[in-house]
């Protein structure tokens, strides 16, 4: 609908002014430690880029309140659908953008371009390893992408509707809500009450991954959706 | 005469205040001054006109629409000014135009920009750091650029000098011009409401205590002083907050009854001030003898 | 036309500018035909309620002082309209007596008062 695109560019504009020097810098970082280095660092430098652009979205709101929201010709539920959007769009540019890099990486071998001395002082850091296969890339910026989104997604929705202030109660009490019933599952998967669960074998091939990727966002989006749906509905009932 | 505003039976509730029965209509070409003391409702039916407030009974109507059903077509006619900035302050007047544009069916570019350069004001400065009269400025050159047909502004002048507060002035009058538009403004200064306002509301404690044109306003009351032994007993409870100090007294009073004076009692006009001062005196004697009848 | 409004006095805006606008009309200095600036011209230039300046033009042209012409906006009436003319014809009278009545305070006989006026209306 125009008015979520409207609703869209005017958070996009708000967010960009003060995210210019970050976003150039964490690109600059981030291409060169995906092409030469590797692209996993890559992957995690350019995913804190929505971050940096779009958290402090969530600041202005509870800074300028929302007046502009009452003055504007739109509806209030196409604010906050708007904003869902706008993460959404965001994070899958990115995730293309890493998945471009991926490719090159991968093919055109840059990394060999770094000194031999400093590659295998690198290796042998935990995180460095040799050059993976574009699946697994494709992979990791699926999984890494797509938490990071609906994290995001999920504490815009309980900002908005329990308040910025919130934010980290709620974090916390999430955090051990997933470990508990981490916990409770294996507890009774050991007791023999719950079936074990196998892990799915991880696509190896390229359109494998690409087709855990594509459904990977699907789900995201609808994930995305339902949020956008329950904090509209909420938030438009509030005064302003 | 069609109005441009109307309010019907108004009624909204807060824990510690609310607005009751409120009804008044602005008509068509006019600009209405919207007075009261502090508290006295006049944010609240603001908000609720821009359905920023649910109301809990009555009706408003914006050029003939509901304010509630039709709160978007409305907006697109609408301008607003309030008393503190509502647009983002990290962004300067370029930034901010290309965020609103695409909202509005009518947006004037040009005017806008126009706008800008007659009121001085920078296009790459950060808004936040504008001066206050520069930011109500801004709100006023956002509110004039999308052919708006009604402006509304909740105490745009608080917190001004007087040369920001004329260069309002200014603007509402060119604005008002066009016979097609109205004006809406609250404000505790009354010296603008008296100078440029053609129909005033006064809101009195959440209800209306007067609404019509200014002028009427102007001839409908006068101040009486005078010592208080040649007052008549019969006389004082037609008055409006009635002040007896060591010397004398002072009270409003209706013109209409200004035949049952004795002639050493003095009149003077009432300024739409003293109108406020007295009528706040009365809801507290009225409030005192309740309590002392309790 | 000249409009001084005077916010701190005692006399309503109203009656200000329209006593302002008689006397230039009766002294001569807005002409026969001249256009007034509309009525919402004129609230804007004053910066005043459009309804006083309504009112000051209803009451002008009820005097006979000006006139409205649909779609096109007030005018100064014409000299030959009959109560502009009546009005003039009134203040001449009181001029005329006040002169009079000054002439004989210092002591003119009115052949000497009769002669001052006839060299006037020779200039």
């Amino acid at each position: 609908m125009k008015e979520i695109l409207h609703v869209m560019r005017l958070d996009f504009i708000s967010a960009s002014s003060t995210a210019v020097t970050v976003t150039i810098l964490l690109v600059l970082i981030g291409i060169p430690a995906a092409l030469l280095f590797n692209p996993f660092a890559g992957i995690i430098v350019l995913e804190f880029l929505p971050i940096i652009v779009i958290g402090p979205l969530q600041v202005f709101d509870g800074k300028y309140g929302n007046r502009l929201h009452g003055i504007l010709p739109v509806h209030r539920k196409n604010i906050t659908r708007g904003r869902f959007a706008m993460y959404a769009a965001f994070f899958l540019c990115i995730q293309l953008l890493v998945a471009v890099l991926s490719t090159v990486a991968v093919y055109a071998n840059l990394n060999e371009l770094l000194p031999l001395e400093t590659l295998s002082a690198l290796q042998e850091q935990q995180f460095s390893f040799e050059t993976k296969t574009l699946p697994e890339l494709i992979i990791m910026c699926a999984m890494v992408s797509i938490c990071f989104w609906m994290l995001f997604s999920f504490f815009e929705m309980s900002g908005q509707i329990f308040g910025r202030e919130n934010e980290m109660k709620i974090f916390l009490i999430s955090c051990i809500a997933v470990i508990g019933l981490f916990v409770a599952v294996m507890t009774l998967t050991n007791a023999g009450i719950l079936p074990y669960f196998e892990v799915p074998e991880l696509p190896a091939t390229i359109p494998g991954a690409i087709r855990f990727l594509v459904i990977g966002d699907l789900a995201a989006i609808l994930l995305t959706a339902a949020f956008s749906e329950i904090t509209a509905h909420i938030v438009s009932k509030r005064e302003i | 005469m069609e109005n441009i505003l109307e309010i019907t039976g108004l009624c909204k509730s807060y824990k510690d205040f609310s607005l009751k029965d409120v009804s008044f209509a602005l008509p068509k070409g006019y600009i209405m001054g919207f007075v009261g003391q502090n508290g006295s409702g006049k944010t609240t039916t603001i908000r609720s006109i821009l359905n920023m407030a649910k109301i809990d009974s009555g009706r408003i109507s914006v050029f003939g629409l509901d304010s509630i059903e039709k709160t978007v077509e409305i907006k697109q006619r609408l301008g607003v000014v309030f008393d503190s900035l509502y647009l983002a302050e990290h962004l300067n007047a370029k930034q901010i135009e290309q965020q609103l544009r695409p909202f509005y069916e009518k947006w004037d570019t040009e005017g806008y920009f126009q706008r800008l350069k007659k009121f001085r004001l920078p296009l790459d400065k950060k808004v936040g750091q504008f001066s206050k009269g520069m930011k109500m400025k801004l709100m006023a050159a956002v509110a004039l650029s999308h052919h708006a047909e009604l402006i509304i502004l909740d105490e745009p002048t608080s917190g001004l000098d007087p040369v920001a507060r004329d260069e309002l002035l200014d603007i509402l009058a060119e604005y008002i011009e066009d016979e097609n538009c109205g004006v809406l403004f609250s404000t505790h200064i009354t010296a603008d409401v008296e100078r440029i306002a053609d129909y005033v509301t006064v809101l009195q404690e959440g209800r209306v205590w007067y609404s019509g044109t200014k002028d009427d306003l102007a001839e409908k009351y006068l101040i009486v002083k005078g010592a208080e032994k040649d007052f008549p007993a019969s006389v004082k409870e037609k008055c409006i907050g009635f002040h007896a100090y060591r010397n004398g007294f002072d009270a409003l009073m209706e013109t209409a009854d200004r035949n049952l004076l004795p002639d050493s009692i003095e009149t003077e006009k009432a300024s739409i001030d003293e109108i406020l001062v007295y009528i706040a005196k009365e809801a507290e004697y009225e409030r005192n003898t309740a309590c002392d009848e309790a | 036309m000249n409009i001084i409004v005077k916010n701190k006095s005692d006399q309503p805006i109203y009656e200000q500018i329209e006593d302002q606008i008689r006397a230039q009309i009766l002294e001569g200095s807005m002409t026969e035909d001249e256009q007034l600036p509309s009525i919402r011209q004129l609230a804007r230039d004053l910066k005043i309620s459009v309804i006083t300046t309504t009112r000051v033009y209803n009451d002008l042209a009820e005097e006979g002082f000006i006139i409205s012409v649909a779609g096109k906006g007030y005018f100064v009436a014409p000299r030959n309209n009959e109560l502009l003319r009546e009005r003039m014809l009134c203040e001449m009278e009181a001029a005329l007596e006040k002169a009079v009545t000054n002439g004989r305070n210092a002591g003119l006989s009115d052949e000497e008062i009769l002669s001052t006026l006839r060299n006037i209306m020779e200039e």
